[in-house]
């Protein structure tokens, strides 16, 4: 027997013996720890679970999953914050158009009538812009005692400006829209829909039913059914 | 339970799961901590801090080998520290490859017929009298399987180094065993 059967060579750690014999007797060899090794291993343990319990989810997939929903929840409100903002500022920007083109009109009576939107609706059929509330056969004024039914309020922003005129032969200087030698009371409404889409509009007054009407969106036009 | 069943179930620190799988190997580490460490309060120690990683680090346990060996290494490594950090692993000695060479060639064992007729016991009492340098890197290469490039890694030295300390710990080992013949 030479050296490199009674152990390994250096480069072989198998093959020999008494290696395979203490390899053999170790593989054996069990010992068993004392009952306090566990309840010290145990506490150890304990302390780890309860910090494992409170240890931020950092790193974790659930947490990589949480961070994803909330970017795409931020990226989602975002456009909406922007869209709806673009769709605001498109709508001010309406109103502030409206705004420019409101004004005080003169009656020719003297009488001043505080008109707005009046010239928003660019359209050659100005007189359709407006409703017109004529006196009834007994020449008494029309009470503004009508409301808006079936409106949908939340689609539209309503303006309303109530005019109430008593004398004759008045007319509107602007805009060539004149209205001659009638005694009128107006209330004009201007609807603008947000979603751009028509919509019709049944408003009632005074035992009447007028029909509301959207056109694209814009600044509608409505009409007496009369 | 499966082994697998019992790691998944570690990998969640089930309390009911890491009893059982300290019952199932705690013996044998603690057998493989006494081959370094004498005194058995210290291997008890070890053995402790030991397995308190394996549950710490069970999640990076890849089942590419077996998961015993996983946790001798992880025993291995945790015995190394210990030894060196209570100043028990003292290696200072670099050899050259001629003095191995030369160490080779040592007729450390005259009486050759009696290795492999030794009780176990006897073997294993004479092995512990070696010196922690001897004893460590024999059971680092005998026992537990490594390379001498491991070992000279694990224990930062040459690996002629490890292949000295290697034949002086069998020419030592030799001699103890013919004091008790």
């Amino acid at each position: 027997m030479t050296d490199k059967d009674d152990f390994d060579s250096l480069n072989d750690n198998s093959g020999d013996k008494l290696s395979d014999k203490l390899r053999a007797a170790d593989e054996m060899y069990i010992e068993t720890p004392r009952a306090e090794a566990w309840q010290r291993l145990e506490k150890k343990l304990v302390g780890a679970r309860k910090r494992r319990a409170h240890r931020p989810l950092i790193g974790t997939p659930a947490y990589s999953t949480a961070i994803v929903i909330l970017l795409l929840l931020s990226a989602t409100a975002a456009w909406f914050i922007i869209h709806e903002k673009t769709l605001r500022e498109k709508s001010y920007k309406e109103f502030s158009e409206l705004k420019k083109l409101q004004g005080v009109w003169e009656c020719r009576d003297g009488k001043t009538i505080d008109v707005i939107h009046w010239n928003l609706i660019n359209d050659s059929s100005l007189q359709a812009t407006k409703i017109i509330f004529y006196e009834n056969e007994n020449n008494n004024l029309i009470e503004n005692n009508f409301s808006i039914i079936h409106a949908q309020k939340n689609n539209f922003f309503i303006f309303e400006k109530n005019i109430f005129i008593s004398e004759k032969n008045y007319f509107f200087q602007k805009n060539n829209s004149l209205e001659k030698n009638k005694k009128e009371t107006e209330t004009i409404f201007f609807f603008i829909s947000k979603d751009k889409k028509n919509i019709e509009i049944s408003i009632d007054s005074l035992n009447k039913s007028f029909s509301l009407k959207v056109d694209n969106g814009a600044l509608f036009l409505y009409r007496l059914i009369d | 339970m499966t082994e697998a069943h019992l790691i998944e179930r570690c990998r969640q620190f089930d309390a009911k799961a890491q009893k059982m799988l300290y019952d199932q190997f705690a013996p044998k580490m603690l057998g493989v901590c006494r081959r370094y460490v004498r005194n058995r309060d210290d291997a008890e120690d070890v053995l402790i801090e030991s397995m308190y990683k394996v549950f710490e680090k069970i999640d990076s346990f890849k089942a590419e080998g077996s998961f015993e060996g996983w946790i001798r290494r992880i025993v291995v490594n945790e015995l190394l520290m210990f030894l060196r950090k209570k100043r028990l692993l003292t290696i200072d000695l670099d050899v050259s490859d001629i003095a191995v060479q030369n160490l080779e060639r040592l007729p450390w064992s005259e009486n050759r017929e009696i290795d492999s007729d030794f009780a176990v016991a006897d073997i294993m009492r004479a092995l512990d009298t070696l010196p922690n340098g001897y004893k460590t890197v024999f059971n680092l290469y005998v026992l537990d399987g490594f390379k001498h490039a491991e070992i000279a890694e694990m224990l930062n030295i040459s690996v002629n180094t490890s292949k000295s300390q290697l034949i002086l710990a069998k020419k030592r080992l030799q001699s103890e065993l013919e004091k008790i013949k």
